[in-house]
């Protein structure tokens, strides 16, 4: 947010178009230089003779007063009304900001000249919660929102939400203020002005520019759009200087708008293929991990195909929805039990290779072990091997495999497919019936063993984070749901082992980086996604990540977005304790202090007020089960009528 | 591994068995200490509580087991009194048939040395179990359930195992049923993933016991088919 102090608060516009007409012509010549603004190069490109744009004065100069304030003229328009033009050729729905004056020129044109339509502005109350709105967002949607940020501040506000999203491989459009010319900065601007504005976020952003001019804008801005959608995806970051969006240009000047087209993602080598069809074709019991697999609904589709064709286990490692839940080759329940039994592990654009096939200890003395066999051959297919930044230690540990396609894994499927039917035999069909078989056997064990242990603390006070769920399932299963929160918590585990998930849009995996406070916000950027699908989405929301920017609520509440948040309240960064509980333990302190540091007690925080402190229908604490039924089904009513509405649920730490 | 001081040596078997149970005592650890860890499934048979483990030796004489156990290099692992030592699991707290025993002894997994018959007769063995057997009851303390609901909460079991101990994405269900007394004790000392260790400094073998009386006494669930809001 910026804390700008701008006492210039004029509803009229200086015109410097003839003012820096006439001084930079005669300062030219009096500074005995030929250079030329590069922004007045680039507009004009044309006969149209233009002086700098920048003022190129002396002191004296500056002093001088204009020669009188008009508005700006008929025959002129901002170059942030092009760079409205831009922006809506990208076909962005929404832009998520709250407001800055180092982007007040491309606030005015959005809301005024764009008509505040496509894309409309988003009001938010933390640019962190811009950020992530937009990661939940595209999740759903698989469009990326614009988000706007005020300078320095607004983008260090910005930068956790971003590395989270890079992290998750998740595009990010991020539009940044900057004054970049010292000589026309404002009193505030000093302290939000920076030489480059983007390099704070460099490592763990895709690409980004500083334009110089609207033509450079123009490139720029459609340039990023595909470096953003193109596999690997990540966020970009467009920097774009105030006096380029405020400055008045002719309306004739002769601007085009960059046609986009996004590149098609690469597809695996074709020899490559072929010959890990063989070695699918040829194991004993071949593995399938997904994880960022699914980049579109077909994702899933083409994995349940390949996996049908073999009737090979499947784990879905949850950054994406990749499987269905209740499919009887999904083995994601028992992944420990089918790694240790492969000859044959593909693993599709996974995060952490090394941690599927081995395990590490977590204590004083930190060990590691493989759990596959040691005989079982390794594939990835990945476009984690396209790019790779140094700094940001995301990439994980390094996994020796036998077969590295660095390719896209959605993309790689159809070919991948095709080469297996193609040379799958009568007898390996024969054997790959059997092993399906055994396998979907496996998988109704598991889920009556879920079901098992749901059980466990079923009418327990607080209540368990299992009988939360199922009260949340009771009330949603038979409507077009969308589970819209992360899942780093008991609560946001349970959906997956007892809910039917099998549409993309049911699951959106989790935070990336696991940067706390992402939860919130990303379920109402994706409940903004379901809206117009007329979706119930509904997020499982953990009380330690709402006290991160609680203010999302607030635009849920705004902007009329349809979500039900049901709070895991456990009081406590539960995952902090257990942290501080192994420090306590190996260094034999005893843990009874353990907790210092991570609760949320004393006092209890009442969720139902905040909440309706921010304008959103609220209920609760509840600590009796049998009460969160009526209060679910009352919510949900608020909910269906296009409000977002919160019950605050009393639970267990687990 | 085998220490590089000792490849190609010709030692004697007892001293053979005696290093390499030293050097690789974690795997045995995790196989006699441990079994399969706590099971979820109430489907698998319960391991009843502390009164049932070791199960009786048919016809075993403790105290030539005593003589047996002392002569035959075990308590170089295990302790002179099978208690267990760093490099080995107390025997005295394994929950383990006295057929099982045997068969373990005969064929151990992963770095315990096989003993077999012309070593270590069946007999000598059943004398052993019976010796084990006896010192096993004789360790035995009792709890108190109400205690150890405090200590539950308050020792932080809670903050993975979940209020009722009935487990979660970090830890598994505990209770009701609980594993043997033997593997739980072991177990809670000589944790083998991400669990901290709780010496007996930070929490008491009586308090310990406390807690494993909670967990006898948890009420077992209602039946899942009988909960509308589980139907699959």
């Amino acid at each position: 947010m910026s804390n700008d102090i701008d006492q210039t608060a004029s509803s009229s516009r200086r015109r410097f178009l003839q003012q820096t007409t006439l001084a930079g012509a005669a300062l030219v010549g009096a500074a005995g230089t030929r250079e030329l603004n590069a922004q007045t190069g680039a507009i004009a490109g044309t006969s149209t003779e233009r002086p700098p744009t920048t003022p190129i004065m002396t002191a004296a100069a500056e002093a001088l007063p204009p020669a009188d304030v008009q508005v700006i003229g008929p025959a002129e328009r901002s170059g942030s009304d092009f760079m409205v033009d831009v922006f809506k050729s990208l076909d962005f729905d929404y832009i998520c900001a709250n407001p800055g004056s180092s982007f007040r020129g491309l606030h005015e044109s959005i809301i005024n000249y764009g008509g505040n339509q496509s894309p409309e502005l988003i009001t938010c109350c933390h640019e962190e919660s811009s950020v992530a709105m937009g990661h939940g967002y595209f999740k759903v949607e698989g469009k990326p929102l614009a988000v706007m940020a005020h300078g320095t501040v607004g983008l260090q506000h910005a930068a956790m939400a971003l590395y989270n999203a890079w992290c998750d491989r998740v595009p990010v459009y991020l539009i940044l203020g900057n004054h970049s010319d010292a000589a026309l900065r404002r009193g505030a601007e000093w302290y939000h002005g920076v030489q480059d504005a983007a390099d704070m976020v460099r490592d763990y952003t895709k690409w980004d520019d500083t334009p110089w001019s609207l033509t450079h804008f123009a490139e720029s801005a459609v340039r990023a759009y595909k470096i953003a959608l193109t596999p690997p995806m990540a966020p970009v970051v467009l920097v774009l200087d105030g006096h380029l969006q405020e400055e008045p240009i002719p309306r004739d000047v002769p601007l085009s708008v960059p046609k986009l087209t996004v590149p098609v993602p690469p597809q695996g080598e074709s020899g490559a293929v072929e010959e890990l069809a063989r070695w699918l074709v040829e194991a004993e019991f071949p593995v399938l991990v997904a994880d960022r697999l699914a980049r579109t609904p077909a994702g899933m589709s083409l994995l349940v195909e390949l996996a049908e064709l073999l009737q090979a286990a499947v784990i879905d490692q949850g950054s994406r929805l990749n499987f269905p839940t209740r499919h009887p080759l999904n083995q994601s329940e028992r992944a420990g039990a089918v790694i240790g039994q492969a000859d044959l592990i593909v693993g599709l654009e996974l995060a952490d290779f090394w941690s599927t096939v081995n395990s590490l200890r977590d204590q004083l003395h930190r060990s590691a072990r493989r759990v596959a066999q040691p005989s079982a051959k390794l594939v990835s297919i990945t476009t984690g091997d396209l790019y790779i930044r140094a700094n940001y230690q995301d990439f994980r540990r390094m996994q020796e495999v036998d077969l590295a396609i660095a390719a896209d894994g959605e993309a790689t499927l159809p070919v991948l497919i095709d080469a297996v039917r193609r040379l799958t035999t009568s007898a390996r069909g024969r054997a790959y019936e059997a092993r399906g078989a055994a396998l979907a056997a496996a998988s109704r064990r598991a889920a009556e063993n879920a079901r098992e242990a749901a059980s466990y603390a079923f009418d327990a006070s607080p209540v368990s984070t299992a009988r939360l769920c199922q009260e949340i399932w009771a009330q949603i299963k038979d409507e077009d749901w969308s589970l819209v929160s992360s899942y780093y918590s008991d609560g946001g585990g349970w959906p997956r082992r007892l809910w039917n998930f099998d549409k993309s849009y049911q699951w959106l995996g989790h935070a990336g980086g696991g940067g706390i406070g992402y939860g919130a916000p990303a379920s109402v950027g994706a409940a903004l996604a379901n809206r117009r699908h007329g979706r119930l989405s509904v997020a499982i929301q953990t009380d330690g990540d709402l006290m991160y920017a609680p203010g999302v609520l607030w635009t849920a509440a705004h902007h009329r977005i349809p979500l039900l948040s049901v709070m895991n309240n456990n009081r406590a960064y539960h995952m902090e304790v257990m942290h501080v509980q192994r420090m306590c333990n190996a260094r034999n302190r005893g843990i009874d202090r353990g907790r210092i540091g991570s609760e949320l007690t004393d006092p209890n925080i009442d969720y139902a007020k905040v909440a309706a402190g921010l304008g959103v229908y609220s209920e609760g604490p509840i600590e009796n089960p049998a009460d969160l039924g009526p209060a679910l089904r009352r919510a949900i009513e608020v909910v269906k009528r296009g409000e977002p509405a919160l019950v605050d649920v009393v639970t267990q730490v687990r | 591994m085998w220490p590089a001081t000792i490849r190609g040596t010709r030692w004697i078997r007892a001293e053979l068995h005696a290093v390499r149970a030293a050097t690789l005592a974690l795997g045995l650890a995790l196989i006699i200490g441990l079994g399969a860890g706590p099971g979820p499934a109430r489907a698998q048979a319960p391991v009843s509580g502390a009164g049932a483990s070791p199960a009786a030796a048919p016809g075993g004489d403790p105290a030539a087991g005593r003589t047996a156990y002392a002569q035959s290099g075990c308590s170089v692992c295990h302790g002179a009194e099978g208690g267990g030592t760093t490099a080995g699991p107390s025997l005295t707290q394994a929950a383990l048939t006295s057929d099982a025993f045997v068969a373990f002894v005969r064929r151990p997994v992963r770095s315990m040395p096989a003993y077999p018959a012309d070593v270590i007769s069946d007999r000598v063995l059943a004398d052993m179990f019976a010796y084990l057997a006896q010192a096993a009851a004789a360790a035995l303390p009792a709890g108190q359930a109400t205690r150890g609901a405090e200590l539950f909460v308050a020792t932080g079991c809670f903050q993975c195992h979940a209020n009722q101990a009935q487990g979660g994405m970090h830890g598994p269900r505990i209770g009701p049923d609980p594993i043997s007394w033997p593997r739980f004790a072991w177990y809670v000392r000589h944790p083998s993933a991400t669990m901290p260790p709780y010496t007996e400094e930070v929490l008491p073998d009586a308090a310990l016991r406390d807690v494993y009386a909670f967990l006898e006494a948890l009420p077992q669930p209602p039946d899942p088919s009988r909960i509308p809001l589980l139907a699959p």
